[in-house]
């Protein structure tokens, strides 16, 4: 019941934003990087007492998550590989089991101009207390389609060269310019479709 | 020019754009860090826009109206500096939209009233340069302002840009009061001319007037969309080098219009308002033309470059053309409020047109229908508008 120990837990819900309710961000809570425990993160809230009094159910019960452990999503910026603000998360795409799968970056641009809508895999991003990384470079994602309102997501994902270990390709720094589209084997084809095995 | 008064307008108009700087691309980015959806932000921009469109030609009437421009300059800017201040403070829907409202309908009052400032300060036959040197400041102005405005946003917080923009409202305050009262000497009116309403009929019927808002509204028809899809182009294309080519692409048409506003001034006092309105439109359908074959970070930015020839044009010859228009009569702001509205219809229709264009036919084909609009916009300039200029000077 108690998940306040988690350690990298991130509640899309605004914790200590201004703002109100957003009806669709409340349900991505989600634990990042590991990515073991989430599942179970998700139901405590909703179920705890079963047996219904028909009168008046009891009151929520109240659960605490600590302020570092813990931030909103919607909103936030995030950094590239470089380190600099490559743009800013505007929504969380959820897949049928309320389980983030892309989030959809406002990318680029200066000063509002040549701003683009872009999908990414929710994993090529870091969380760490301070940021959200973008494990993914200009260069990579230049090209890549935008993302469309109502259109099946196709989301950036990290490009996939021989082994799976995702993380991996990021590292290796000369490698991602290259990545991008020369050797695109298929790079923009394959992460849709390969996204749900790729993951865990 | 008109010693302490004349410079007074100028830094006037350099505070001025810098406090409607403050309202631009900021706001959308500030309410995105709010976690405000994409729906609400474009609701809450489009209140604002609105309210802009709508009020154009009844501010227009109501600065007619009084003889106290300057207070109502400074009532306008005290007005933009408590919506600064109210999105700020309270992020939420309704006061976001209030703010909005209110600025929109301040933005209104206060371009009009510059320009009977301005009107008044120098007279009919220097009021070409005057608006030259208006529309320099208000480019330096601007540039200067996106600069120090973003670096705020960037290193500080979303919330301080609209703390500065409230702040640099003081300092407008400063240079709007350094006018005297005494140099100004607003155009006697001829009396006896109805109300408002009889005035705007009066407009509707002159045939100088249409024309001219028919021009407006195709020309930002053509022009509002060209800087944004050139931004997509880039950032889709470029790599890593794609935010200063935009910031280049911004910047540069400032620099050109702060260098050419006040010859395009000159242009118009001196051979005539039809040469420099075709001189600044033609540079737009150029514009359009050029920018569906150049590639390269070099050749965008001095394709865009051209943008700052047009709008010196626009923004001197507007202004230019509604005096010329109304003389004699008391309905110069009414006449700039028609202006504005026609260049807020064709602006509102811009993106969507090619955005629609874009996404159906691409870009190149969007810029290609953008470039015609512009050739239509100085063909109507050719062939339908007359010269406006006093006869005699």
């Amino acid at each position: 019941m108690r998940l306040s120990a988690l350690p990298a837990l991130i509640l899309a819900a605004s914790v200590l934003g201004a703002c109100e309710v957003r009806a669709q961000e409340a349900a991505p809570a989600e634990g990042a990087p590991p990515g073991q425990a989430p599942p179970a993160a998700v139901p405590p809230a909703e179920a705890p007492l079963p047996l219904p009094p028909p009168a008046a159910p009891p009151p929520a019960s109240r659960e605490e998550l600590p302020r570092e452990s813990a931030s909103r999503v919607v909103g936030r910026e995030v950094t590239g590989p470089s380190g600099d603000v490559v743009a800013r998360i505007v929504n969380v795409i959820l897949d049928e089991a309320g389980q983030p799968r892309a989030a959809v970056l406002d990318y680029g641009g200066f000063l509002g101009v040549g701003r683009r809508r872009v999908a990414v895999a929710w994993r090529t991003l870091r969380f760490a207390p301070d940021a959200v990384r973008l494990e993914l470079t200009r260069d990579q994602i230049r090209a890549f389609p935008d993302y469309k309102e109502g259109e099946p997501v196709v989301m950036a994902a990290p490009p996939v060269p021989e082994a799976p270990p995702a993380a991996a390709a990021v590292v290796g720094g000369p490698a991602p310019p290259a990545a991008a589209a020369p050797p695109g084997e298929g790079q923009p084809a394959p992460p849709p479709g390969a996204e749900p095995q790729g993951n865990n | 020019m008109a010693g302490r008064s004349g410079r007074g307008l100028d830094w006037l108009n350099f505070f001025m754009s810098n406090v409607q700087t403050g309202f631009g691309p900021f706001v959308a980015v500030y309410l995105t860090a709010q976690a405000w959806t994409e729906l609400e932000i474009g609701l809450a921009l489009s209140v604002g826009a609105f309210v802009t469109m709508v009020m154009q030609v009844p501010a227009g009437a109501l600065v007619d109206a009084t003889p106290r421009k300057r207070l109502a300059a400074a009532l306008a800017l005290g007005a933009i500096a408590l919506a600064a201040l109210i999105l700020a403070l309270f992020p939420d829907t309704l006061p976001v939209m209030v703010s909005e409202a209110l600025h929109g309908f301040a933005s209104c009052v206060l371009g009009p009233s510059i320009a009977a400032i301005s009107l008044a300060l120098v007279g009919r036959d220097r009021l070409g340069e005057r608006l030259g040197r208006n529309a320099r400041f208000a480019a330096i102005g601007s540039g200067f302002a996106a600069g120090l405005l973003g670096a705020a946003g960037t290193w500080l917080s979303g919330a301080s840009v609209f703390w500065l923009t409230a702040a640099l409202c003081i300092p407008s305050l400063v240079a709007l009061a350094a006018i005297r009262p005494a140099d100004l000497h607003p155009p006697a009116p001829e009396p006896g001319q109805g109300g408002a309403l009889h005035g705007l009929r009066d407009l509707l019927r002159s045939r100088g007037v249409l024309v001219f808002a028919l021009c407006c509204g195709l020309f930002t028809l053509s022009n509002a969309a060209m800087l944004p899809l050139a931004g997509t182009q880039i950032t889709r294309n470029a790599g890593d080098e794609a935010n200063l080519i935009i910031a280049g692409a911004i910047i540069a048409p400032q620099l050109v219009m702060a260098m050419i506003a006040p010859g395009m001034g000159r242009i118009a006092q001196a051979r005539g308002r039809r040469i420099a309105l075709l001189l600044g439109f033609a540079a737009l359908p150029a514009r359009g033309l050029l920018l569906m074959v150049v590639e390269g970070p070099a050749w965008l930015i001095l394709v865009q470059a051209l943008d700052g020839i047009s709008a010196a044009g626009l923004g001197v010859l507007l202004p230019l053309l509604a005096a010329d228009l109304t003389r004699g009569t008391n309905r110069f702001n009414l006449c700039l409020g028609l202006f504005g509205l026609a260049v807020g219809i064709g602006g509102t229709l811009s993106t969507t047109l090619a955005g629609l264009a874009a996404e159906w036919f691409g870009p190149a084909v969007a810029f290609a229908i953008l470039a015609g609009i512009g050739l239509l916009s100085v063909a109507t300039v050719w062939l339908a508008m007359p010269e406006t200029r006093d006869a005699p000077a």
